[in-house]
């Protein structure tokens, strides 16, 4: 019976925030319309969409297989934590959760002291006016709450690969980051009705600080989620569904740095609004090319174009909304000239090659479905694509971060810059006489990455102890310079981490034998057999492992093979032991089949080198975010 | 927003990929098999190598691959003939001719554009 209350709060929500929707338009066309509490249907709608949330992970708990998305996603047996996520493990679900988000960052704005009322107003309708458009989708497209006819006494099952806690925080982490842009969207739509009053963009940073923090953990937590559960040991595939991920998470981050400047040098502000409506639409992209299942096939798309074409009208909607509102600042007045060899000519720089390489990743990421639609011809752009653009473009940007930070506003003075940075430059150098004598024989492509990497964080950590052992005390370590060091430092480390693990990767495939050892780098893999083991809803083979060094074992590893009881399906769990110089990355095979005694089984070893450096320069880089956040948070208007 | 792809990847495949004796004993050759492999797409999956494949196409494109190999052919021999068996959608970095010239241009001419944005002078 609640699940009927489920629908009609969302039916309620539909109806109150398309008030809004439609003050907002009478408002586009210059018409006054009645004053309307906009702050009170944020509130009214948020709860009303939290409610409909609670009352479907409810029906998930108490495994209510009456309904559709609960048949599908759930089951009896299945662990409770996983009843829970099974509510996002979907696409009505998950549709619902951004909704819920949306809502919520819209809730937390209506909160917010000391903006002035009318401005928040103006905010908020416009964000109403985005849950309008999406709890339409929702209501007419993807109803969660949809009855399961004739009703199921057992539920499918939760797909396998999705009972993992990684994945379980996966989506509400990755659905913070890509929604929070919703409200950074509606604020900078209002900073341009505003008429650009610069001293407001005050308001819309610590938004653009918390969702780029989210974002950043959100594809963080994939990425090592694809890591340990799809057993080959890769991090990033340069899937379509991955780059929709990066594509606002990279326009976020220049978004970050042009931000600083937005208030001094009305070409910034223009270009920084630019920016935060754009992550918003690449946001929504990522959720159309995702959800209309274009990306698997344009048949696919063709067969149910519903719920495609809908998120396609929204896209198209939201896009020009914003693009028109954009043109009203784009003026052609004279703005403050930008000198290349000075903080806002790097910064310049930097946004130059980021939205570049954000602009080629999208049409790599597009023009497969274009040239298949418009063309007529199929073809593939993948990893080797990718790579070879990205290679190239991070050189430029990480001698950008390397020197940025010390290159004065304005105009700077080329002599004295290298005098300032002379330490730097020596630190760079013996750092890369180190990387090259240690690396010595390794591709030369890892070698320029190990450099740069090793470089970035020299010259992060020098910057850092500029402020730590000042002798006279006279400049303090702000919250703005840390967080800008930590970021730097985390994107170092994230160099060094994924040149490691992809480029000096090692891999061994064999039949091993029970009893055989396997030598990889320094560790002598012993192999002592398979045996069953029973978890709660799955039955396991579990191959057992010794781990030696030097004659001295020093860890047993246990990677599994998983069969699910419901719907038989099959999952591989990858053994890893990390350690600061690399991981040792076992999964177990089949049983090899031409082998009599039955004794030899397909193992799969490699040795990931400085994998853990990529998580932990996930964790420095939100770190990082937070600082900012809390900073601009804390600054009155 | 992974989900739909892994869960299609899930069913298309098996999760494992090349298989021990599929590995060549020669180590340079092995190597340069899995170079090549990791250009060539499997035709019948989402966007995996055939390196990372189970599927059967991408199983016979690495021994195709292995076999040419062994015949003392160039990688660039080896992608071309591949190529010109089963058409542009194999290859992950497309070739560069008049229909995927977007694909490079488009790019350049946004770089440009920047500059332009950025740095022009003012009158």
């Amino acid at each position: 019976m609640t699940s009927e209350l489920g629908i009609v709060f969302l039916f309620l929500a539909l109806i109150l925030s398309s008030f809004s929707f439609i003050k907002l338009n009478f408002g586009f066309f210059n018409i006054n319309f009645s004053s309307l509490c906009n702050i009170k249907i944020t509130n009214i709608v948020f709860t009303l969409i939290f409610s409909s949330f609670i009352i479907l992970t409810y029906s998930f708990i108490n495994s209510d297989f009456s309904l559709d998305v609960v048949v599908n996603n759930s089951n009896s047996q299945l662990p409770f934590i996983y009843k829970i996520t099974g509510v996002w493990g979907n696409h009505e679900g998950s549709i619902l959760l951004w909704l819920l988000v949306m809502a919520f960052f819209g809730f937390i704005f209506s909160k917010i002291r000391n903006i002035n009322n009318e401005f928040k107003e103006l905010v908020l309708t416009i964000q109403n006016s985005l849950i309008f458009l999406v709890s339409l989708f929702i209501v007419f497209t993807s109803n969660p709450f949809q009855k399961s006819f004739p009703p199921k006494i057992e539920g499918v099952d939760l797909n396998p690969l999705l009972q993992d806690p990684g994945l379980a925080i996966h989506p509400p982490f990755l659905y913070l980051g890509y929604v929070g842009f919703s409200i950074v969207y509606s604020i900078s739509l209002a900073l341009i009705s505003n008429k650009g009053n610069f001293k407001f963009i005050e308001i819309l940073k610590p938004w653009v600080f918390i969702s780029w923090t989210f974002l950043t953990i959100g594809i963080g937590l994939g990425s090592w989620w694809a890591y340990y559960e799809l057993g080959w040991g890769g991090f990033w595939f340069w899937d379509p569904v991955e780059n929709a991920s990066l594509l606002p998470w990279l326009t976020a981050s220049t978004l970050l740095h042009t931000i600083l400047l937005a208030n001094k040098n009305s070409l910034f502000f223009k270009w920084t609004i630019f920016l935060a409506i754009f992550t918003f639409i690449l946001s929504l992209l990522g959720t159309f090319l995702v959800r209309s299942g274009v990306l698997v096939s344009v048949h696919a798309f063709a067969n149910d174009p519903s719920r495609g074409l809908f998120i396609l009208f929204l896209l198209l909607v939201i896009t020009l909304f914003g693009f028109i509102k954009f043109l009203k600042i784009l003026d052609n007045k004279n703005h403050k000239e930008i000198n290349f060899l000075s903080r806002e000519g790097v910064i310049s720089l930097n946004s130059i090659f980021m939205l570049s390489l954000t602009f080629t990743i999208l049409i790599g990421t597009i023009y497969p479905i274009f040239s298949n639609v418009i063309l007529d011809k199929k073809i593939s752009v993948g990893a080797p694509f990718f790579n070879s653009i990205l290679s190239p473009m991070m050189i430029p940007l990480t001698i950008g971060m390397i020197v940025g930070p010390f290159i004065k506003w304005g105009r700077d003075d080329l002599k004295f810059l290298i005098n300032r940075i002379r330490y730097v430059i020596i630190l760079i150098l013996i750092s890369s006489l180190i990387i090259w004598y240690l690396n010595f024989g390794g591709p030369i492509l890892s070698i320029i990455f190990f450099i740069l990497g090793g470089s970035l964080i020299a010259s992060s950590t020098y910057e850092l102890s500029l402020f730590l052992f000042s002798v006279k005390r006279k400049v303090k370590l702000s919250k703005k310079i840390l967080s800008q060091i930590l970021a730097h430092l985390g994107i170092g480390i994230l160099i060094i981490g994924v040149t490691g693990s992809s480029i000096l990767k090692e891999e061994k495939i064999q039949f091993q034998s029970i009893g055989e050892e396997i030598m990889i780098k320094e560790f002598n893999v012993k192999f002592l057999g398979v045996r069953s083991v029973e978890g709660e809803n799955y039955i396991s083979q579990m191959g057992l492992f010794d781990i030696s060094k030097g004659g001295n074992i020093i860890k047993r590893m246990t990677p599994e093979k998983r069969f699910y009881n419901s719907g038989k399906q099959m999952t591989t769990e990858a053994a890893i032991s990390s350690g600061i110089f690399g991981d040792l990355y076992i999964a177990l095979g089949e049983r090899s089949e031409n082998d009599p005694d039955e004794k030899k089984w397909t193992t799969r070893i490699w040795y990931n080198p400085f994998t853990l450096w990529i998580w932990m320069s996930v964790i420095l880089l939100a770190l990082a975010g937070l600082i900012s956040f809390v900073r601009f948070s804390q600054s009155r208007l | 927003m992974r989900l739909l792809t892994l869960i299609l990847i899930f069913f298309s495949t098996n999760l494992m990929c090349l298989e021990p004796d599929e590995i060549l004993d020669n180590q340079n050759l092995e190597k340069r098999a899995k170079q090549i492999g990791q250009q060539l797409r499997c035709l019948v999956c989402q966007n995996e190598d055939i390196q990372n494949s189970n599927a059967d196409i991408a199983k016979d494109l690495r021994i195709l691959v292995r076999k040419l190999l062994l015949q003392n052919k160039s990688d660039k021999e080896i992608i071309k003939f591949v190529h010109e068996r089963y058409g542009d959608f194999v290859l992950f970095s497309p070739p560069l001719r008049l229909d995927t010239m977007g694909l490079w241009l488009l790019p350049a001419g946004f770089f440009l554009l920047m500059i332009f944005f950025f740095f022009r002078r003012q009158k």
